[in-house]
């Protein structure tokens, strides 16, 4: 009788309890609720988005032309060196003298005064430099006037590898020009790189093939031995 | 006389000692009622909550380990691919540095072109500090008028730096320009 009568309050006590012992059995701590109402992620970290962007990336990989690449890649090594090959640059230099009818006289620069003619390649690897100077030399050449000193900056201009012309002297005969020769290590790839999208190389490709297309070869490099592949570590 | 308990029956009253039951007031059964109702909505809403609950997790628990065998089949795949994409970076970076190289480099073919298709040709020509500097040798200060005029069809800033006279070689001037003119 006595608990027919105590029911009504019995009856929410043991439902409050019930409900908190439950609660508490279910929802532990806060990152639960955070895990529950968020993105999916896994244990490592992942989520849909990441599994995504593998999946674009492997679709587009699976449709890379390796030839094409390697092709590609051989094309801008020699537009823009991976080391400062001065004789490459010296090369152009004279290619560009006998193209317009200049004579080459001297080259300056900082394996130090090379006359042509004399031009050694231990003069060249005589001394280390630091990777990041520029390629630079202070060129004199010898030109019949204005219209043939046009026709010399127009070779050097569309000569691979690509240089500049940063200054430019005309004083009458004597043409004396510093010329900056294009060059760049292979960048090495972290594997945080390789964990991003591909990204879209085509366009500018393209744009640089359109632009050099009709720029001469100063000398055939073969096959460059130092392309990325040989030279990174793979992350995985 | 009649006695009771020693005494004159009729002495004592009977007090009856026993607790009466009291009427339960209707107040009281309306709290009841009330507690129990709202007890029972309160935990059938718990129960269908914690249901919906335990069906969300599940579904997540799924999903978790579908994105995760996926993730790692991919990655799987893409190991193997891994110098392709070596490869691929590779061009992407070098196509860069060598579109930024030409277009940091300027145009000094065109300039001394320019330079050289104008009135008269310059003796001596200079470009560099983003300057070109032109060296005429003329008869009159009307050729090296007409020439200023040519320069700044082109260019902003043209400036007569020096101009000097002997019997010998004529004018010798010196011109300065530099600011191409907004097309």
């Amino acid at each position: 009788m006595k608990l027919d009568k105590m029911i009504w309050v019995l009856y929410p006590a043991v439902v409050l309890v019930f409900m908190f012992v439950t609660l508490n059995f279910l929802i532990n701590d806060a990152q639960t609720w955070q895990a529950l109402l968020g993105p999916v992620k896994t244990e490592a970290g992942d989520d849909e988005k990441r599994a995504q962007m593998l999946e674009e990336k492997l679709a587009s990989l699976n449709t890379v032309n390796t030839e094409a690449v390697q092709a590609d890649l051989n094309f801008l090594a020699t537009t823009i060196p991976t080391s400062r090959q001065v004789w490459l640059l010296i090369a152009g230099l004279e290619r560009s003298a006998s193209e317009s009818g200049a004579n080459l006289e001297t080259y300056r620069g900082t394996v130090g005064d090379v006359k042509e003619g004399e031009a050694t390649a231990s003069a060249a690897v005589a001394r280390a430099r630091p990777q990041n100077e520029n390629l630079e030399l202070s060129v004199v050449y010898k030109v019949s006037g204005m219209p043939q000193l046009v026709q010399l900056l127009g070779y050097l201009e569309k000569t691979r590898p690509l240089v500049k012309v940063s200054k430019a002297i005309m004083d009458g005969d004597d043409v004396t020009l510093t010329v900056e020769g294009a060059w760049s290590p292979w960048t090495k790839l972290s594997a945080e790189a390789l964990n991003t999208s591909l990204p879209e190389f085509r366009q500018v490709l393209d744009e640089v093939k359109t632009r050099t297309g009709d720029f001469g070869f100063v000398a055939e490099l073969g096959n460059p031995t130092d392309l990325p592949v040989s030279g990174v570590t793979n992350p995985f | 006389m009649e006695w009771q308990w020693g005494w004159p029956k009729g002495v004592f009253k009977m007090i009856d000692l026993r607790v009466a039951p009291k009427a339960e007031s209707e107040k009281l059964i309306r709290i009841r009622r009330l507690t129990k109702t709202f007890t029972t909505v309160i935990l059938g809403a718990y129960l269908v909550s914690v249901a919906g609950f335990v069906g969300w997790w599940w579904y997540r628990q799924s999903r978790q380990n579908f994105v995760s065998n996926k993730v790692v089949r991919l990655s799987q795949e893409l190991q193997a691919l891994a110098p392709v994409e070596v490869n691929v970076r590779a061009v992407e970076a070098r196509s860069k540095l060598a579109k930024n190289f030409l277009d940091a480099r300027g145009t000094v073919a065109e300039e001394a072109g320019y330079a050289s298709q104008g009135p008269i040709i310059p003796s001596g020509w200079e470009y560099g500090g983003g300057k070109m500097t032109a060296k005429l040798e003329t008869n009159s200060m009307e050729e090296v008028r007409a020439y200023t005029e040519y320069l700044l069809n082109r260019y902003a800033n043209v400036r007569l730096e020096s101009a000097n006279f002997s019997s010998q070689k004529g004018w010798l001037t010196t011109v300065s320009y530099s600011g191409r003119n907004k097309e």
